[in-house]
């Protein structure tokens, strides 16, 4: 009985010196309100058909002229859908999470912390190759977005970028 | 990385299989006394494996060979040239390092979304980001090629048809590859844009002329 209540005691100060679970506490993530010329612009120069409008990237980018969510859907036409601007705002938050929230909770400060940043300016590698440079329209309107008030001019100049014409 | 010894190290007097010529007698007449066979034998066979091994990795894309082997073989009839796999994606082989031509650019022009008429004598102009253009004319299966030892163009790069007074600009830019039936294959689906089209005006489509088969034998 006294060996018992020994083993008992034992078992009850090994439960109560192990470490406590913490619950875990939502990571800081860039607004989903400002997100949808954010997803305009990237969907032009990194979301087309044959880069990161493939099922098969880590980095999936849906939307008009590209990969398209419902099974039904049709790269030529339609406008980006809401479903399709919530999916890639998914995608685009949970490349380096923990990351993207120290970025986040430190006010966009050094965004090169985030592979998307890095990747997009060519300083990793990246089969695309450099598709922003600092200060540029896209990575003023990514940027932003990532420093709390998302620069919706800098955005549309992206998406809006006309067609350019060949030489003479 | 080093290679582990035989456990009976090779007699100087062993001459390496390779440097045998046949009217030098067989390989066993060539060993010192009390070699070991097998051991010898194996030393070779491990290089031999290494050296084979290592070709067959290097030569190895198993995502592109799975990508050759789903194309399927050839048309019956259709010998391997300009005319062949219409509507293919040509640079599963034609890229570098693989069967035939290097394509930097290629692909299929059809009349219209829904059907398989191919369109010939199109002009397709491409402008790349360094403001280069280039153009190429489809044959009578619709198919255009360019070789990338003639133009590797800059990307991205937009892309534009013409036939006549009939022309279609394609929405987005090619950012990655010039490999056109990569994105526009059939069917049309949420990852693809379906095939290359000349128009889709139900007024126009009647207009486009057919291309003869029988001039078409003759390219």
């Amino acid at each position: 009985m006294r060996r018992r209540l020994t083993l008992c005691v034992v078992l009850l100060v090994g439960a109560c010196s192990y470490p406590r679970v913490k619950a875990s506490e939502p990571l800081n993530v860039p607004d989903r309100g400002q997100f949808n010329p954010v997803a305009d612009a990237m969907q032009i120069g990194c979301g087309t058909l044959d880069c990161h409008g493939q099922v098969g990237r880590n980095l999936r980018l849906y939307g008009g002229h590209g990969l398209r969510l419902a099974p039904e859907g049709n790269p030529n036409v339609d406008p980006t859908t809401d479903a399709e601007y919530e999916a890639t705002y998914a995608s685009v938050v949970g490349l380096e999470p923990e990351a993207l929230d120290r970025v986040i909770a430190e006010g966009g400060v050094d965004p090169e912390r985030l592979s998307l940043v890095r990747k997009g300016r060519g300083k990793e590698r990246h089969t695309g190759g450099v598709q922003m440079l600092p200060g540029d329209a896209l990575d003023q309107c990514l940027t932003s977005w990532l420093s709390g008030v998302a620069d919706a001019d800098a955005c549309k100049r992206v998406s809006s970028t006309p067609r350019p014409a060949a030489g003479p | 990385m080093g290679v582990d010894a035989p456990a009976h190290p090779k007699p100087a007097a062993a001459q390496p299989l390779a440097q045998l010529h046949p009217d030098e007698g067989s390989y066993l007449e060539h060993l010192a006394p009390g070699t070991n066979l097998a051991c010898e034998v194996g030393v070779h066979a491990r290089t031999i494996s290494l050296i084979a091994l290592g070709l067959g990795l290097s030569a190895c894309d198993p995502v592109l060979d799975a990508r050759r082997a789903a194309l399927g073989p050839e048309t019956p009839g259709v010998h391997k040239g300009p005319l062949h796999r219409a509507g293919e994606p040509c640079l599963v082989c034609h890229r570098d390092g693989g069967e035939g031509l290097t394509f930097s650019v290629a692909g299929t022009l059809y009349r219209d979304p829904s059907a398989l008429v191919p369109v010939a004598n199109a002009v397709v102009s491409m402008l790349d980001a360094a403001h280069e253009q280039k153009t190429v004319t489809t044959n009578c299966v619709g198919n255009f090629y360019i070789e990338a030892r003639r133009w590797s163009p800059t990307l991205p790069m937009w892309a534009s048809v013409r036939l006549g007074a009939v022309s279609i600009d394609m929405e987005s830019a090619i950012h990655l590859t010039g490999d056109c039936a990569s994105c526009h294959g059939d069917p049309v689906g949420p990852a693809s844009a379906g095939h290359v089209f000349l128009t889709e005006d139900p007024a126009i489509i009647p207009t486009i002329p057919i291309p003869s088969t029988a001039r078409c034998d003759d390219d």
